[in-house]
């Protein structure tokens, strides 16, 4: 039996890891990337029209931002949402998170925004007057935007022929950003394994949505081939933000799934 | 107000550009996702930054804005994904624009372009007295052997003196 409040910390944690991450990965390549020859230099942010009094305040010291939300969440990753250390860390976070979208309004992905997410319906659980069931809702709101996520992703590879012809892998494996030399020409040699792949990805994202009226048994395999599903995602491709983020709010489909299967 | 973000995540799959543009006004934070991981279009492209400057001799080669590779440890620390990320959010929000923008002057006053320019601008020069610098984006496909290339984007000719 998943309850709300184990679901909604585990979640919480997980994406306090992968903003962590985050956090410390950017603090080590800022010199070169928010210095003044960088993609999130001064100048550049101002393009996007930032508020003034946020470069008059933070640019001599944005890296104690990245620090401060480093360690906000790491706290997070320890204390859980419900100690006041917690809640505290999660405003910390939140702020530390928004004054970082202002100086790199560019590469955020899908990982960033699952965790934000996760991170704003657990700080919202936090704001005094909330009745007892703000955590279930903000549960229901994880496991819901996880289940979206991968039923738009399947749809959207569905439709598209580059993915149904198979030729979607070996294409991905095949760009430097998050390719594979390695798995790209084995794929490439391989196509019926390309094809067969690329079917595997597109049948899990669209048919995940069954969790929601599947029975328990169901909804646990299509969880463990879920996390399956990343594990490969970061060893190959490098997406290893997602790897917390998502499996992370799995206790919430689960929870969700518990709640509103009749076969569960 | 959990709810309403959650209905409005489920609007923000849909392709309808007045509620996108409304997004994009109101939303700074990107808090409404957008979840089409590597779809319609899987991302099979490396996008390079390049440019070359001028002097009273010519021009220069055309040269990488630096950026830092895939390390092996990637799947665990990847530090190196915000820089590569950076060039491929700037060139895609470019490449948008260019579908609906036909004058080429309107185009370069729109923000990923804006900031393209200003990252290339401030990169070190590469002749000892440029008078003028032009700036391109590469795509790669492939590995190794098997690598081609082909420019995709190639900018004005800017004066030092232009900005």
């Amino acid at each position: 039996m998943v309850t709300a409040e184990l679901a909604l910390s585990v979640a919480f944690r997980a994406s306090c890891a992968a903003l962590a991450i985050g956090f410390i990965e950017q603090r080590v390549v800022f010199r070169r990337a928010f210095g003044p020859t960088g993609p999130f230099s001064p100048s550049v942010a101002d393009v996007f029209g930032r508020p003034g009094w946020q470069r008059r305040l933070l640019d001599p010291r944005f890296q104690y931002v990245l620090v401060a939300g480093a360690a906000a969440a790491a706290t997070g990753v320890a204390a859980g949402p419900f100690s006041v250390l917690g809640r505290v860390a999660t405003a910390v976070l939140v702020l530390c998170t928004a004054m970082t979208k202002w100086r790199r309004p560019v590469s955020s992905d899908g990982a960033e925004q699952m965790a934000v997410l996760t991170v704003l319906a657990t700080g919202l659980t936090m704001v005094p007057g909330m009745g007892p069931g703000a955590v279930s809702l903000a549960v229901y709101f994880i496991g819901g935007q996880l289940i979206l996520s991968y039923l738009t992703s399947g749809v959207a590879k569905a439709v598209s022929q580059t993915w149904r012809n198979g030729a979607a892998l070996p294409l991905i494996m095949g760009s430097e950003a998050y390719g594979h030399p390695s798995l790209s020409s084995l794929l490439q040699t391989h196509f019926f394994l390309s094809k067969a792949l690329t079917w595997f990805v597109i049948l899990f994202e669209c048919v995940f949505v069954v969790v929601l009226c599947g029975p328990r048994e169901v909804t646990v395999a299509l969880l463990a081939v879920g996390l399956g599903f990343h594990v490969a995602c970061a060893v190959t491709m490098g997406l290893n933000a997602f790897l917390m983020a998502f499996p992370g709010s799995y206790l919430c489909v689960a929870y969700v799934a518990q709640r509103m299967s009749v076969l569960w | 107000m959990l709810a309403l973000v959650f209905v409005a995540s489920i609007v923000n799959q849909f392709p309808i550009r007045r509620w996108q543009r409304w997004v994009s006004r109101w939303d700074q934070f990107t808090v409404l996702p957008h979840w089409t991981f590597f779809a319609p279009n899987p991302g099979y492209t490396g996008t390079h930054l390049v440019y070359r400057d001028r002097d009273d001799h010519g021009w220069s080669s055309w040269t990488d804005v630096p950026l830092p590779g895939p390390s092996g440890w990637r799947g665990l620390w990847n530090p190196g994904r915000f820089e590569r990320k950076a060039v491929q959010d700037l060139f895609g929000g470019l490449a948008r624009s260019v579908r609906h923008i036909q004058d080429p002057r309107v185009l370069e006053l729109t923000t990923c372009h804006l900031a393209l320019l200003t990252w290339v601008d401030a990169q070190p020069a590469l002749v000892a007295s440029p008078t003028a610098r032009q700036f391109a984006i590469v795509e790669t496909m492939g590995h190794g052997a098997n690598r081609s290339v082909r420019p995709v984007f190639v900018s004005r000719v800017f004066g030092r003196g232009d900005r």
